[in-house]
Formats: C-alpha cells, sequence, structure tokens
C-alpha cells in the first residue's frame, strides 16, 4: 500500500501522518512495511516525494515505483488553489501507465481524499463536489478533522483490499 | 456465454486442445482464465466453472475449501474438473454427475449440453441442480402440445421467482416464436385482481358478446390472448366461480381448442391459450378449506414445477446475486461497481432465511446501490455497506431503517447523531440516586449498554447513584450526559470539553469538566471543586483495547502526581520506558519524557496525550498509552 500526503504544512501533515499510522497498525498490526508513505510538500507535478519513514527523509526519484493507493491531498499551497491541476496530471499520469498483463486483477487508479478547510468558499466547494460526483474514487472532508480523515482513509483502504478479490 | 477456468498449474498441451475444442463449438462461449489464486474464490463469481489441474491439485483444491464454498460446490451443477483421470473422484465431491472428465478423452460434450441448456433462460439465473432440474423440465413441458388442456401449475414460495418460470415456459415455446401479434403474447395477472364482482370477473375472462346495436363488446382475456398464454398468479384468490370456468376450460383434450359462450353471446368461442397458474399458498389447506376444487389440481397431471426457497438452492445464491447486482446499475447514471467475491460470500455466510427471497436479496442490493450512488460515500466500500445494513437484523424491515442513520442521512457527524438521538425522548431533570431500568433506557443510554463491558456498565450504574442531582430541568439527566460522552468516546477520538457541551447542551463549562471527571474517577465522595485528584479507573469498552480514557483528567494538575502514572502507564505499553526515567515539565501542557533511549514530549490537552518521537521532534509514534 503506498500513500502520499500531499500537505504544505507540517502540523496537517503531521495530523495526517499521525492518522495514517494508526489505520495501518489497526490494518496490518505491527508489521506495517508493507505501507510506504510519502509526503510532498508543493501541490506541483511531477511530485517531489519524501519518503516518510522516521528516520529520514530521503526523496524518490521514480515516482512509477511509488504509485499511489490512496492519495491525501489538501488543495491549497502557498501559491494558491493548485489541487485541480494536480488531480488532472495525476489522472493523466495513471491513465499514462501501461496496465499489466492480465492476472484477472485490474490496476487502478488511486483513491484520492480531497482535504481542506476552505469548504465554505464557493468555488472550492464546486470543485470538492464535482470532483466526488464524476469519480467515485475521489471523496472530501468537510474539515482537517483526523476523525473525519480516517474514517475516508479507512474506508479507501478496505476498497483497495476488496479490490483484490474477483 | 461465460465459462471460467482456474488452472491449478500451468496449462499443458492437451488441456489447451482440450479447451480450444470446447470453445470451437460454441462461438458465443467465452472463456476467461483467472489465476490459480483466485481457485477458492470460483464459487462465489456466479458463472459456470472449470478447474483444471491433476489429481493431486484438485485433491488439495477440495481439501482447502471450507464448508460454505463446498456448500455452494455440491449444489452446483455447472462446474467440472478436469483432470488427467476421468475417474478422479473425491469424499468431498458428489457422484450424482460426470464432473471430472479427462483432458486425453473428448468428453466436452457434457459441458457443452449444459451450458447449452443454461443458455436456453436467459432470465431463469442459478447454477443449482434444482434449477437445472427445472430447465429440464420447462424445455420437457413447453415442447408439449401447449393448449388449455396442457396447462402448468407452478409452486413456490413468495419471491422465488414464479414468474420467471412462467415466462421461460413461455419463450421455450412454439407460442413466443409466432411474432409480436397482441394474441401470441403471455399476459400475466393476479388471481386477486380476478377477485373483482363476480360478474365483472366472468367477463373480464371470457368476455361480453357484441350484440345488434350494442357496440360495447369485450372479447376477454381467453380471446384476446388466444394464441398466447394467461399467466395467472395467487390463482388460490380468485372466486369459485373463476375456477370452475377455468377448470371447464382445462377439461379440453390436450392440443385441441377450448370452446366457451361470452356474457350474452348466441355462439361458442374457442381459444388456444395456454394457462400457467402460480401459488404460493399451502394447496392441502385450501383444499381443506373449500376454497380450491380438488379436481383442479389433478388437471395439472405431470406439469407441477415446484420451485424451493432461496435458502435451499446454495448455489443460485452468487449467480442471483449477480444477475440483481447488474440489473440494479442499469437504472443508475453512474459507473457501476464491482460485486466481489468476498460480497457475496459475506452475506451467504450469514445463513439468513431470506424470507422474501431473491425480492428479499434485491431490496438489500438496492439499498447499497444508492448508497453507493451518493458521492458523500465514496469512501465506504461495498463490502463495508453490506455489513453496515446487515448488522441491523435479518429482514429488510431491520436494514431499510438504515435510512434513519447518519450513514444514510449524509452529512450529519457523529456528534449531530448523538445529539439527536434521545429527541422526543423525556430525557430531562433530576435523577437523585438513580437506578436505571434496563428494560426502559434511552437511546443513548442503551447505546452505552451496548459499547460497554459488563464490568464498564456496572461502573456506570454506580457512578449514576453517586451523582449529584441536577438542579436545573432544562439540564440533561446525569446518565444521558454520560452515555453520551461514553458513545461518543466509542466511536471516535477522547472527547473535549467543548465537545462534550456539543454532544449535551449543557453551557457551564464547570457542569461539563465535572461530567467528565465523574466518569474519570468514580470515586465521587472525594470530589470537591476544583480539587479533583486520583486516578479513576477507566471504563472498559467491547472494542479490544480501547478505553475511554487514557489516564488521569485534566484535573489533575500537579506533576508529582501524575509522573508515576505517567511512569506506569509508559511500563504498560509496549515500548516501556527504560529505568532510569527522568520527567520535566516544559510548558504549562508538556512534559519531556526521557528513558535511557528516547525522549518523548508529552502534550497534556484536556483527555488527549499525544506522543512524539523526541528526536526529530516530528512523527507521532502512539497517541494513546494504551493499545
Amino acid at each position: 500500500m503506498v500513500i502520499w500526503i500531499v500537505e504544505d504544512e507540517d502540523d496537517d501533515a503531521l495530523k495526517a501522518y499521525d492518522v495514517v499510522t494508526r489505520v495501518a497498525g489497526e490494518k496490518t498490526g505491527k508489521s506495517s512495511s508493507s505501507v510506504k508513505l510519502y509526503r510532498v510538500k508543493l501541490i506541483e507535478w511531477p511530485p517531489e516525494l519524501r519518503v516518510l519513514d522516521g528516520s529520514e527523509n530521503h526523496i524518490e526519484t521514480d515516482i512509477q515505483q511509488a504509485r499511489p493507493s490512496i492519495v491525501i491531498l489538501d488543495i491549497f499551497d502557498n501559491k494558491g488553489f493548485r489541487a485541480p491541476k494536480f488531480l488532472e496530471r495525476l489522472r493523466e499520469w495513471e491513465h499514462s501507465l501501461a496496465e499489466p498483463k492480465s492476472t484477472g486483477v485490474q490496476r487502478f487508479r488511486s483513491f484520492v481524499i480531497l482535504w481542506t478547510i476552505w469548504t465554505g468558499e464557493d468555488r472550492v466547494l464546486s470543485f470538492l463536489q464535482q470532483q466526488s460526483q464524476r469519480d467515485r474514487r475521489i471523496s472530501y472532508t468537510q474539515t482537517k478533522n483526523s476523525v473525519l480523515l480516517k474514517d475516508h482513509l479507512e474506508g479507501f483502504w478496505r476498497q483497495c483490499e476488496e479490490e483484490k478479490n474477483p | 456465454m461465460r465459462l471460467l477456468l482456474f488452472p491449478l498449474s500451468t496449462v499443458n498441451a492437451p488441456v489447451q486442445k482440450w479447451l480450444d475444442g470446447l470453445a470451437a463449438a460454441d462461438a458465443r462461449l467465452e472463456l476467461i482464465p483467472y489465476d490459480k489464486r483466485f481457485a477458492s474464490h470460483a464459487v462465489w463469481l456466479g458463472d459456470p466453472f472449470i478447474l483444471i489441474g491433476d489429481s493431486r491439485h484438485l485433491d488439495d483444491y477440495l481439501t482447502t475449501l471450507d464448508h460454505k464454498e463446498l456448500e455452494v460446490l455440491n449444489d452446483c451443477a455447472y462446474f467440472w474438473l478436469l483432470t488427467e483421470n476421468d475417474g478422479f473422484t473425491h469424499p468431498k465431491l458428489p457422484t450424482d454427475r460426470l464432473i471430472a472428465p479427462s483432458w486425453h478423452t473428448s468428453g466436452q460434450n457434457v459441458i457443452r449440453e449444459a451450458l447449452r441448456l443454461l443458455q436456453s433462460f436467459p432470465r431463469l439465473k442459478g447454477l443449482s441442480k434444482r434449477m437445472h432440474f427445472i430447465r429440464e423440465e420447462i424445455k420437457r413441458i413447453s415442447s408439449g402440445p401447449v393448449s388449455p388442456g396442457y396447462s402448468v401449475l407452478i409452486l413456490g414460495d413468495s419471491g422465488v421467482g414464479k414468474e420467471e418460470v412462467a415466462q421461460s415456459l413461455f419463450k421455450s415455446s412454439k407460442r413466443s416464436k409466432r411474432g409480436a401479434a397482441r394474441n401470441s403474447a403471455m399476459y400475466a395477472v393476479g388471481g386477486a385482481w380476478l377477485n373483482m364482482e363476480p360478474g365483472m370477473a366472468l367477463t373480464e375472462l371470457i368476455g361480453i358478446a357484441q350484440n345488434r346495436g350494442d357496440k360495447s363488446n369485450y372479447p376477454g382475456l381467453l380471446k384476446l390472448y388466444s394464441n398466447g398464454a394467461l399467466f395467472i398468479d395467487d390463482f388460490e384468490s380468485s372466486p369459485l366461480n373463476i375456477q370452475e370456468t377455468l377448470l371447464r376450460i382445462m377439461s379440453t383434450r390436450r392440443g385441441r381448442p377450448a370452446t366457451y359462450r361470452q356474457v350474452g353471446g348466441t355462439k361458442d368461442e374457442s381459444t388456444l391459450a395456454w394457462l400457467l397458474f402460480a401459488t404460493n399458498a399451502n394447496l392441502q389447506k385450501l383444499r381443506d378449506a373449500s376454497r380450491l376444487r380438488e379436481d383442479f389440481l389433478y388437471r395439472f397431471e405431470d406439469r407441477v414445477l415446484i420451485i424451493p426457497p432461496l435458502a435451499e438452492r446454495p448455489a443460485d445464491f452468487p449467480a442471483i446475486s449477480h444477475a440483481i447486482w447488474e440489473s440494479l446499475w442499469e437504472y443508475t447514471n453512474r459507473e457501476a461497481d464491482v460485486l466481489r467475491s468476498s460480497h457475496v460470500r459475506e452475506i451467504y455466510g450469514r445463513q439468513f432465511r431470506w424470507e422474501g427471497n431473491v425480492r428479499t436479496l434485491r431490496a438489500l442490493f438496492a439499498l447499497v446501490v444508492s448508497m453507493r450512488c451518493n458521492p458523500a460515500h465514496n469512501h465506504r466500500s461495498v463490502g463495508a455497506l453490506i455489513e453496515m445494513i446487515l448488522a441491523r437484523g435479518d429482514t429488510y424491515w431491520h436494514w431499510v431503517r438504515i435510512f434513519e442513520t447518519r450513514f444514510y442521512v449524509t452529512g450529519q457527524s457523529l456528534v449531530e447523531e448523538i445529539s439527536n438521538a434521545d429527541s422526543g425522548h423525556r430525557c430531562f431533570g433530576s435523577m437523585p440516586g438513580v437506578r436505571l431500568d434496563e428494560n426502559q433506557l434511552l437511546p443513548s443510554e442503551r447505546k452505552a449498554l451496548e459499547v460497554l463491558t459488563a464490568e464498564g456498565w456496572s461502573i456506570f450504574k454506580k457512578l449514576l447513584s453517586d451523582a449529584p442531582p441536577t438542579k436545573s430541568k432544562d439540564i440533561l439527566r446525569v446518565s444521558v450526559r454520560l452515555a453520551r460522552v461514553i458513545w461518543y468516546v466509542s466511536q471516535a477520538e477522547p472527547i473535549t470539553v467543548k465537545t462534550l457541551q456539543e454532544l449535551t447542551g449543557v453551557k457551564s463549562d464547570q457542569t461539563a469538566r465535572g461530567d467528565l471527571a465523574i466518569l474519570a474517577n468514580y470515586d465521587l465522595k472525594h470530589l470537591t471543586k476544583r480539587k479533583l485528584r486520583g486516578t479513576g479507573p477507566a471504563l472498559l469498552f467491547e472494542r479490544p483495547g480501547k478505553y475511554l480514557f487514557t489516564i488521569d483528567s485534566v484535573l489533575v494538575n500537579e506533576l508529582n502526581s501524575v509522573s508515576e502514572t505517567l511512569k506506569r502507564e509508559f511500563r504498560n505499553n509496549r515500548t516501556p520506558l527504560v529505568d532510569p526515567v527522568t520527567i520535566e515539565t516544559r510548558t504549562e501542557n508538556e512534559w519531556i519524557i526521557a528513558d535511557k533511549e528516547r525522549t518523548y514530549v508529552v502534550k497534556y490537552d484536556d483527555f488527549a496525550l499525544n506522543v512524539y518521537e523526541g528526536k526529530s521532534g516530528f512523527y507521532a509514534k502512539e497517541q494513546r498509552f494504551f493499545k
């Protein structure tokens, strides 16, 4: 399971990290080595993926090696409302990747949790609603609340697990 | 027609040749290979399948199946084992049909014939032996002299698919091939509908003749569908005079038209309408109650089809589930979800009685599809929704109550759900020395009972008996307030004073803190304003390892009284501190705890304790001490 946390604020990234590690611990037990976490500090494409393993900040240069199952995507960074472009490029990139030969299991596009506190802004709300209406693999939380994030993360995690079955 | 292939080992040349031979005979046959690791899922996919492997692999495979999979497999008439030896048997396999053809011989015709039969009746879903038998019976009956004297009786509980069988009978007969003319179609009518005023019902059936000068004639159903079929469902509900008229019509010789006279008619009319009857009633009881003529039943001779309830047809369950699921998505404008083997297995595993049979299953899937079509549920998996609904009970009447919950009423937060739960109940006012009557609990109290262990519940009741009385009649009684906190904490993170106020409507900060203190310190004899001490026992939840509070309440504010507790808690944790441990105050709400190997910064924010790795100062290692 590969998870990207696309978040410019350290505090929020930490909050998301905390939620992800808790969910990973619950889902995989103590041996959460099957879970790989990356932090993306700027909402731009191609993303700069920093490995979050608690030891050192290693940068993953080949993003194909880190194809995400779940993306926690903040929608603003210090350069503005950049999530729409990022999401568009993410989907284009996923679409362009060659599918592995048929083994009875399809390779799906990632699940995306749009994580923001700016749901009161019309353009943001409209973006969130449109995206979640258009694509069932996208959801959004009303606030940057860790309970909500955990709920969404657990749900998508489970969907990833279920998709392994025929 | 899909046929799933599960090679348990590498497909060799003879196997490939055998499969090519199978596919060559039928262009519509689609062979779909699966990876061998999915072989144990084969029974849940709802399609006919072949397992391919030598005797050793097949033995291993059959040995690993659990009882549910074996139950489905043993009832399935549309699976085969392709192996090197056509004498292959296994104690867990049925022996009533040829199951294991050899890849060295040309036994494809066995499979081909079975699939052809399956393909002939697209409306009949299910791979069970019983459905296989019904298909064969439909084929036999429909190739006979279809006429009023060749009527058919279909028996089965409500929702087993009687009308589908009637449609299949009709489609399979020569009648349906006569074209789209109205009188060669099938018309379905409920017996209860014919239970109108007796004269009217008869007119509906046999029609009214056109007399001179009167243009208001009506040909009647028998004439309208003279070259087609009349399907009369719940026929026992129709009046006896209708049964008598039909009996007369059914008494005609096979293949011959029946004659009758319309109301007000002066000459005989004839009809070749094929009469198909269905009922879910107990025929013996009807006969004993004189609601059914016994000689009526004899007319069906060898043309009675009995469809067992869904629960007695294990191998139909996956196929019917998939068929319903796909049909439901046709009515939505959203990309269809896949019903996975794990979902079918989960539902089947509940061993429900399925009282409404296929209709109940359809209702369940309709609820799931409806929820999945709502973008607010994007993050909930199909499996999670199924579990959520089934957890409510085993009938549709339990499931449909999901509409009342926050899982369905989207946008409702946990706090809102809890705050609204008791609305409409009497829950305000003082309750000194209260003893909870477990038969008359309010919704939030009932929830607390659900989530607490027996020990937790007894502590909860003790807390209530010691709690100070509530003076104001506008404040929720203490049992409700505490129950709401327990409910919240059982499903979310540790609670803050602010959240408690939102949950209970308590405006006073002091009362809210007092409530939390009650739960953290049940020894209330020493509970005085601003001087609360001691570590009250945490209330235990059903969820393993989940505790109501991690440590002393915020009201414990002296570092010395905390340090021992912290040490103890760390020792109980999976990453215990190694002595010597030092604890220092950093800010008002932060301590630095260090042992021989690590340094932690501990934040003490109301009832939540967050521990961060000291070295990097960045990552949360554990949020709770208790795991």
